[in-house]
């Protein structure tokens, strides 16, 4: 078996105080697609930007080891050169900087200056941006600011598809998405993965599940993975829903918040 | 060129008449100088418990004492293209070539409610004239720039901007103002006049240099179905105060006065916007941004005036404020009269730091913590920036921002 892309063992996470992740333990190898589902508030964000590297979310106990490396202390940035890459769920509008040259200024960053040429990049941009149905002059807008819920994901997957990365953190990318969107979006995705890569499809619902088939689906309630099996435990948790895993492992968790 | 006069500033007639003389200019300007001068000795000086003198202090500008830079203004284009005809000179020339750009000043006038305007006009040592011509729409920018080269301080330069855009002309105007080291009193008065129809974009560059303190006037007037857009850049100087007024005086007419201000060090930048609907009809936007590093201090203050009858007016205002350092220090005065009852107006100011949320975002696509805060930055002009046209001028203001962002922020 090849060694583990991703290796996180009993990964306590902390934001303001207040411990959401306790004990989660899972190992990614290349190739392999894992699906995380959960409840809305058991903790799925946090493991995203916890493993992104955001400075709010305190590693209180437990390690990630990334291509054999501890990773603690990594800045964000650091991590995405490295190539981790996350879609957020929630993606920051900024003002005044238009995608394209955000785009420039990240692939300059993750490849190296040297090895990006302003005409081969707006070429390789303008390719992705089609597959994706992104329209062109979508390169000239600010970056999230007044793009829809369904757009901001699709451009989550275009930074992606730039920024060809060895481990994607999908945090529910299909939330706000339509079926049509959620078909493309999805192809988007299948398109870069290599089997070198990893990913972790992070997702509420079953249904981004019939287009990026996981090889693994694991359950994630209160802060920890409470059950794993194969893609047939998607459809399972889908019949039955969260309730009954919630009751058995929820109960010394923190009250579930709706629409966390 | 610069010439600087042989006699300190001074209350007596003689001060003016050798300016006129030196500049060649006709005896009806130096009669508009000496009313002027009388002006500026009657005129209270203003008190610092005038409302727009609070938070600077207006003994600042007292002219008394220093030496006037004369400075001859350069001309040029921006961008690419063909040349376009000249239609801009010294505003001293102009006063023999385009008397009829100047009636105010032949006919009596004009009648000054400020003592600084007095100063200006009494004492004015450089400036320029724009005339748009009638239904043409002029292609590149028109550049003009101020510099007063090394001068013997303490110095005073007082330049006088004219630009008239005629019956439906349009045009791109830009100015930049600079000096170099001393204590220099810099007083620049700009007016506006667009006449039926105009177009007119423009943008003042303050760079003045460190020892600078500089007071901004500008006038607008707007005919019937006019456009103004103007844009304030506030890069360099010690203190700056401004005053941006936007009269408009003809239906349809609409403006838009934009500002931008990157202050560091122990700057202060204080300006005062004024959208004055007189008549029916108008409609205002100002959109004033500035960011402060280090223990800087701004003051933006936005007046919107709708006089009785003036219905149907569209005002709007927006003041943002980025604070790069715990020590900088923003203000934000909305001060709206409003006398018509059906109009629209809307006011807002905003305070932030970096923001966290999009230095993770920007950091998680892999730049640095110093990149991110650069792209923000940069950003927060680009919205303001991007409001005008023209590819050539964009550019050339986002690279004046970008020399004074990395100046500020270092490497
Ligand atoms: N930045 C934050 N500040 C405070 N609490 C947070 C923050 N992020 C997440 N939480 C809390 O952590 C818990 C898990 O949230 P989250 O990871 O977003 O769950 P999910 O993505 O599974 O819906 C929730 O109770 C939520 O309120
Ligand atoms: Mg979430």
């Amino acid at each position: 078996m090849s060694d583990p892309l991703l290796k996180i063992e009993n990964l306590h996470v902390a934001v303001e105080g207040k411990q959401i992740l306790r004990g989660l333990n899972l190992v990614v190898r290349p190739g392999e697609i894992h699906a995380i589902m959960g409840p809305n508030g058991s903790g799925k964000s946090t493991l995203s930007n916890a493993l992104m590297g955001h400075p709010n979310y305190q590693v209180t106990d437990g390690a990630v080891t990334y291509k054999g490396q501890e990773i603690q202390e990594w800045p964000a940035d650091e991590r995405a050169r490295q190539g981790i890459f996350l879609a957020f769920q929630y993606p920051t509008a900024i003002p005044g900087v238009s995608l394209g040259n955000f785009l420039l200024a990240a692939v300059r960053n993750v490849r190296g200056a040297a090895n990006v040429k302003p005409l081969e990049f707006r070429k390789e941009l303008m390719a992705c941006m089609k597959d994706l149905g992104i329209r062109q002059d979508f390169a000239g807008r600010y970056v999230n600011e007044g793009f829809s819920g369904g757009e901001k994901k699709r451009v989550e997957i275009l930074q992606m598809a730039m920024l060809k990365p060895s481990l994607a953190i999908l945090d529910e990318t299909d939330s706000g998405l339509d079926i049509d969107a959620l078909r493309i979006v999805a192809e988007g995705v299948n398109r870069q993965v290599t089997p070198e890569m990893g990913v972790l499809v992070i997702t509420h619902y079953q249904r981004l599940l019939d287009y990026i088939k996981p090889h693994f689906v694991h359950v994630l309630v209160a802060g920890r993975i409470v059950q794993s099996g194969g893609p047939e435990l998607a459809l399972e948790l889908e019949a039955r829903g969260y309730d009954e895993l919630l009751r058995t492992h929820g109960a010394d968790a923190a009250p579930v918040v709706a629409g966390a | 060129m610069t010439t600087m006069a042989d006699d300190m500033l001074n209350l007596e007639p003689a001060s003016i008449e050798a300016l006129s003389r030196q500049m060649g200019e006709p005896d009806w300007a130096l009669e508009a100088r000496r009313r002027a001068l009388a002006a500026f000795v009657e005129l209270p000086c203003p008190e610092r418990t005038q409302e727009a003198w609070r938070r600077t202090r207006p003994d600042l500008f007292d002219p008394q004492g220093r030496r006037i830079a004369r400075v001859t203004p350069a001309f040029d284009l921006l961008g690419e293209g063909e040349p376009e005809p000249p239609v801009g000179m010294p505003f001293e020339q102009a006063l023999s070539h385009e008397p009829g750009d100047f009636q105010d000043l032949r006919q009596g006038g004009p009648v000054f409610q400020e003592k600084d305007s007095a100063m200006n006009a009494a004492w004015r040592s450089g400036g320029a004239w724009v005339g748009i011509p009638r239904d043409r729409a002029l292609g590149r920018p028109l550049r003009i720039a101020h510099e007063v080269p090394a001068f013997q301080a303490p110095g005073a330069f007082f330049p006088h901007t004219r630009i008239v855009g005629r019956r439906h002309g349009k045009a791109t105007v830009v100015e930049s103002f600079g000096s170099a080291e001393g204590d220099l009193l810099a007083a620049p008065v700009v007016d506006l006049h667009l006449e039926e129809g105009a177009s007119l974009q423009y943008v003042l560059v303050s760079r003045w240099g460190e020892g600078t303190r500089a007071l901004t006037r500008l006038q607008a007037r707007l005919e019937r179905n006019s456009q103004l857009k103007v844009l304030f850049l506030g890069l360099g100087g010690a203190t700056t105060k401004a005053f941006l007024t936007g009269n408009l005086e003809g239906e349809g007419a609409k403006s838009e006065f934009l500002g931008l201000v990157f202050a560091s060090g122990g700057q202060h930048f204080d300006v005062d916007t004024l959208q004055n609907h007189h008549v029916p009809a108008g409609s205002s936007d100002v959109l004033f941004n500035c960011a402060l590093n280090q223990a800087s201090h701004s003051v933006f203050t936005g007046n919107i005036f709708v006089a009785p009858g003036a219905q149907k007016t569209d005002a709007y205002q927006k003041n943002r404020n980025l604070l790069l350092s715990g020590k900088a220090h923003a203000d934000s005065i909305p001060k709206l009269e409003i006398l018509a009852n059906d109009v629209r107006c809307t006011h807002g100011a905003t305070f932030t730091t970096y923001d966290q949320d999009q230095q993770f975002y920007l950091q998680s696509r892999g730049l640095q913590d110093a990149d991110a805060r650069r792209l923000i930055i940069t950003g927060f002009f680009q919205e303001v920036i991007e409001r005008l046209e023209g590819p050539s001028l964009v550019a050339w203001l986002a690279g004046l921002m970008q020399d004074k962002m990395e100046a500020s922020l270092g490497t």
